[in-house]
């Protein structure tokens, strides 16, 4: 983070996104809570990074901010090069449809639509034309094989997680958001899907955001970001489970 | 419980708003109809108090005797009878304003009558001027006069229904009927008695009435007169006057009352649909809720309990605001007719007893019918579902209703198969298994219709998916997932665009049939018609036969009478005119030159004045053929035999019997022509002829003059009209489908916020998400236009084929207007989405998201 010890700080190609400032107020007066407290965070290119922290501390909230989906109270977010405090609602969407990916914790998929449907569901959303070999190599790395052509209710809670994954990736977009995506999942169940992100950063250099309060798959990330009271209180590199349970442990000293 | 149904209201107003406003809508208008007949009646019931009041005892014909200056001395002579006083009445005069133009009825009648110079005996007094006191003199009514332009003073043309068509008379005075000349908007006028006898062309008083001068008691007069006179003639006192006067009248009321509320009942019967499926889809939504409830102990009976209390309170209220709704309606029809011309009279607005209790009964009625199955299948809820968890957006079709819905479908399709070829007699019977036998096939349609809502859904959206890809694809796959939920909206519009259909296909065979009919029998260029009830006069044809351009000038009259054969006529046992067949006659040596008539049999040639051709139904009807003889009644009740010698095709232009015209007048009582038809001369242009037959019918204003095509242009037209006017009153119908729609609408994107949510995370725009609701509404209506208009289609072919031919005979389907109707519905639909669409964009989508 020292590197945006500045706030004129230029963002290089090497960052896929990048948080200035960022600060998020909900309600006025005594209800007043600081979600987000002047938080400078970046995500370089092709970086997994886990953000662990109680809950409560913000991290929903920087993660839709970062997004595009909710609008910061002060500060900045910046996806690739675009600003995202400038861009009216309508680019706002277009931006989530073609630089931003998306997996949350649950419900990720539109009943109607087959699960190849839905994996090129933000591409179709457009009229840019789809990268066919890209999806092809995307579906192959899901590995539903004919399930392909099922609706999300007649796959497992794993199958649909991984069309989710699928479909955050469809567009190879700036970033990827997932908010807890094996948090409804068994543990061995989960670890594929670890798995299968861990392949896309090292595989595709997708750059990919997780939130999660699970030390195991945090420790799947490349990097570890700890939030406590909508501040950034620690980080960590190629963390394992035994140092993201030690910093969790310190952290809570605070 | 009842604190949970309290919450529950609370909780869901728009949602219960929606629902009302069916019921509102429903509750208005049959009230309205009650509202409106009860203030016309009272009204009228004075009105028709005044008419006869004064009048002690009057005499009319109750068979065909005569009613003359005999009779009236006769009954002058009875002892107990002041004065008796004969009079006459016509609608067929119409006078001539000073412009030249005719003063026509638009709406109430242009009656005129012969005066009464007995003062008792008129309840009419004059105003300016005086009475009429011979020929070439006429008065009228005051308001008349004024509203006209006619002055006391000057000399008039009227139009008659005498031989010549035309009289010139002086208005000699204005009189106003009854106190306040309240005539409800008709014309009054009055000529001196004898004078009317001549200008109306009559043999016999309309009636006489009778003034007593109170030396006996009237029941006495009344007796002594009915001994004197027999058995056909028809003595009545003030009180029989005033009921039989009072009856008219309601029975026009209670027809008109009745137009009303069968289409305020079809509009409940829709209803009844849309309030099921509200709660249906709102019970599927709170199964989570109602699955607590059961958990923590409630018994299935306490929920059914819960909803019905709903449902109470949705019905109460809004029978209560459908009641005040029905009261500013009853205003505004009264304004809409009263604008039309027909100047009611002002009448009370009574909210009576019997008002509020069908109003009341009705709304809250259908509303507890419309949700006692939802309100069962949710006290059937299974606690488990609390815990499971379970989608509510897809339901899978229970085999039972759809046997129950074939079952309802066989029961209603038998039931209205007897209706309309099983020759039921009785009107009201017919009517009461032809409705219900629809009804019943409606309902069995719509449980039926879920199996084939999701292939028919995702066809008509396939063009969509086409044009506006993922928003399309998931347009048609959302309307396609609840098949269920889909057919029942799209039921609710089946009901009101079949009826429309069907009345479509029944237009356009009538519109067929007259088309070929005329294009095929009338080779004359010209016919000419009276204007409303009249005749053509001889005057006319008189005219029409010294007009140079004009060739062969052929008059044709009719006339109803009894004609016995070997059977009797169908439906004669339901009302005695049906057993009357209409006798037409024509010159018959011209027949050929202005009419090409389908014979089967005989010729035209061997028709003698004791012989006749006749119509193959009818003498199919009768059970005879060529060479049988039939009795015929003449004017004077007496029979003759007649011969068959010719058979004529049906399809005919000529319903009954055709005759000589000299053996026709023994039979009929009339001169003019009910129409006469005409040919281009020799030797003259169309543009000549045109010219000519223009300069007759400016000539005599009460004859409408056309060429063929403008004839048939006339009728198609006038079908149309009346097919406009059917659609208009099941608007009503069709406007709460969209409701439902609507409703349904909302509902679903209630159901669907996460999904919405989800949509918009991943980069669908708000008008995208706009596309993709409206097309869904589009398509759930298309769907409801494609069921409706093919149960149009098949009810109209089984109208045409259930009718006899002479009515309606080669079926003809307007595939275009239905095809402009499942457009329209679509368009409609998608104007319907707009409200639901606006709400799916608005949606926040953290919230929605987070709505897990
Ligand atoms: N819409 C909102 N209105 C008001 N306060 C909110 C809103 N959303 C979040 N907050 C508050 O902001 C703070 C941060 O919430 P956030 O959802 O980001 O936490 P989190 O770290 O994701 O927690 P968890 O681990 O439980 O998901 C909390 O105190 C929360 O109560
Ligand atoms: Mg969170």
């Amino acid at each position: 983070m020292t590197m945006l010890d500045s706030p004129t700080f230029a963002p290089t190609t090497s960052v896929a996104a990048y948080a200035a400032a960022a600060t998020k107020i909900y309600g006025d007066g005594d209800t007043q809570v600081t979600a987000l407290d002047s938080v400078d965070v970046s995500f370089p290119t092709g970086e997994f990074t886990a953000i662990m922290g109680p809950s409560g501390s913000g991290k929903s909230t920087l993660m839709h901010s970062l997004a595009g989906l909710d609008r910061l109270t002060s500060g900045r977010v910046v996806i690739g090069d675009t600003d995202l405090s400038t861009l009216s609602e309508k680019d706002l969407t277009l931006l989530r449809r073609t630089k931003i990916g998306f997996v949350f914790q649950a419900f990720n998929l539109i009943p109607t639509l087959t699960a190849a449907e839905n994996i090129s569901l933000p591409l179709d959303l457009g009229k840019a034309k789809a990268d066919n070999d890209w999806i092809d190599e995307v579906v192959r790395a899901v590995d539903l094989g004919e399930r392909l052509d099922h609706k999300p209710n007649e796959l497992s809670g794993g199958q649909q997680q991984r069309v989710a994954v699928a479909r955050a990736l469809a567009s190879r977009p700036d970033v990827v958001f997932a908010d807890e995506p094996t948090g409804n999942l068994d543990s061995q169940t989960g670890a594929a899907i670890l798995d299968f992100m861990k392949r896309a950063v090292q595989q595709y250099r997708q750059t990919i955001v997780m939130v999660t309060h699970d030390p195991v798959a945090a420790s799947y990330a490349d990097r570890v970001v700890f939030l406590a009271d909508g501040r950034i209180v620690d980080e960590l590199r190629q963390p394992t489970t035994d140092t993201i349970l030690a910093a969790l442990r310190s952290s809570s000293q605070h | 419980m009842w604190n949970i149904t309290r919450k529950n209201v609370a909780a869901n107003k728009i949602r219960l708003a929606l629902t009302a406003l069916a019921i509102v809508l429903g509750v208005g208008f049959i009230s309205s109809a009650n509202i409106l007949s009860d203030g016309l009646r009272d009204s009228f019931g004075s009105l028709a108090a005044e008419i006869v009041q004064g009048t002690d005892l009057s005499v009319s014909r109750d068979a065909d005797v005569p009613l003359g200056q005999a009779e009236l001395d006769r009954l002058n002579a009875i002892d107990g009878v002041r004065v008796a006083n004969g009079g006459y009445g016509t609608e067929d005069v119409l006078p001539i304003r000073a412009d030249g133009t005719v003063v026509r009825p638009n709406g109430p009648p242009v009656i005129a009558n012969s005066w009464s110079t007995d003062e008792q005996l008129n309840p009419t007094t004059i105003e300016t001027g005086r009475a009429p006191e011979g020929p070439g003199e006429w008065v009228i009514d005051k308001d008349s006069a004024e509203r006209e332009g006619f002055t006391v003073g000057q000399t008039y043309e009227l139009i008659v229904p005498t031989a010549d068509g035309f009289t010139t008379a002086e208005l000699v005075g204005t009189f106003r009927f009854g106190a306040e000349n309240q005539t409800n908007g008709a014309t009054l006028m009055a000529f001196e008695t004898n004078e009317a006898k001549v200008l109306f062309d009559r043999d016999n008083f309309g009636g006489i009435d009778i003034a007593v001068d109170g030396s006996r008691p009237i029941p006495e007069v009344k007796a002594d007169i009915e001994a004197a006179f027999g058995a056909d003639y028809l003595v009545q006192d003030t009180a029989d006057l005033n009921a039989e006067t009072t009856a008219e009248f309601n029975s026009f009321i209670s027809v008109f009352a009745w137009v009303l509320r069968s289409f305020a009942i079809v509009a409940l019967f829709v209803s009844i649909f849309i309030i099921a499926n509200t709660f249906n889809i709102v019970m599927s939504q709170r199964v989570r809720e109602l699955g607590l409830l059961r958990a923590v102990g409630a018994t299935p009976k306490q929920v059914r309990r819960a909803v019905m209390g709903e449902a109470l309170v949705v019905g109460f209220v809004a029978s209560i605001i459908g009641l005040f709704v029905g009261l500013g309606l009853a205003y505004a029809l009264e304004a809409f007719l009263n604008a039309l011309g027909a100047e009611l009279p002002p009448f009370g607005k009574p909210l009576s007893i019997a008002t509020i209790l069908i109003g009341m009964g009705v709304g809250i009625g259908v509303t507890l019918l419309s949700a006692w199955v939802p309100a069962r299948r949710a006290g059937m809820t299974s606690p488990v579902t609390a815990i499971s968890g379970h989608d509510a957006s897809s339901v899978a079709t229970g085999r039972r209703s759809i046997i129950f819905g074939a079952l309802l479908s066989t029961v209603g399709a038998a039931l209205t198969g007897v209706a309309l070829f099983g020759g039921i007699e009785s009107t009201p019977t017919l009517l009461g298994m032809l409705g219900g036998g629809a009804a019943l096939l409606f309902i069995g349609i719509t449980l039926l219709s879920p199996l084939v809502a999701a292939p028919i859904s995702r066809a008509l959206g396939a063009p969509i998916a086409k044009i506006y890809n993922r928003p399309g694809v998931l347009a048609k796959e959302n309307a396609a997932r609840n098949p269920k939920r889909t057919a029942t909206t799209a039921a609710a519009l089946m009901i009101g665009l079949s009826l429309v259909s069907m009345a479509f296909v029944v237009g356009q065979t009538l519109k067929n049939d007259l088309n070929e009919l005329l294009e095929t029998t009338v080779k004359a260029d010209y016919a000419a018609f009276p204007q409303g009830d009249g005749m053509v006069p001889i005057a006319t044809v008189d005219a029409m036969e010294a007009s140079p351009e004009l060739g062969t000038v052929v008059g044709m009259k009719y006339w109803g009478t009894e004609i016995v054969g070997n059977t009797p006529l169908s439906g004669a046992e339901i009302d005695d005119d049906l057993g009357y067949v209409e006798v037409s006659t024509l010159d018959l040596n011209k027949i050929d030159e202005v009419l090409n008539l389908d014979l089967v049999e005989g010729s035209y040639a061997d028709i003698t004045d004791d012989t006749m051709a006749m119509y193959e139904s009818v003498a199919d009807d009768l059970g005879v053929g060529m060479g049988d003889t039939v009795q015929v009644m003449l004017a004077d009740d007496s029979f003759i035999d007649m011969e068959i010698v010719a058979i004529f095709a049906d399809g005919n232009i000529f319903e009954g019997a055709l005759v000589t015209e000299a053996r026709w007048d023994s039979i009929g009582d009339q001169e003019n022509y009910d129409w006469v038809a005409t040919t281009i001369a020799d030797g003259s242009t169309a543009a000549q002829a045109d010219e000519a037959i223009a300069t007759i019918a400016s000539d005599f204003p009460q004859i409408a003059a056309q060429s063929a095509l403008e004839y048939r242009e006339e009728i198609s037209g006038q079908v149309d009209n009346l097919l406009f006017i059917l659609t208009g009153f099941l608007a009503l119908a069709i406007f709460i489908a969209f409701i439902g729609i609507v409703n349904t609408m909302a509902l679903s994107i209630f159901e669907r916020t996460r999904e919405l949510g989800l949509l918009r995370a991943v980069g669908m725009t708000r008008n995208q998400m706009h596309k993709m609701v409206r097309w869904e509404a589009a398509i759930v209506s298309s769907v409801g236009a494609l069921l409706g208009a093919v149960v149009g289609i098949v009810f109209g072919v089984l109208v045409v084929v259930a009718t006899p031919d002479y009515v309606l005979n080669n079926l003809s389907i307007p595939w275009l207007s239905l095809a402009g109707l499942v457009a329209a519905a679509g368009i409609a639909g998608l104007i319907a989405g707009f409200l639901p669409a606006r709400r799916a964009g608005k949606l926040n989508v953290l919230q929605a998201i987070a709505d897990a």
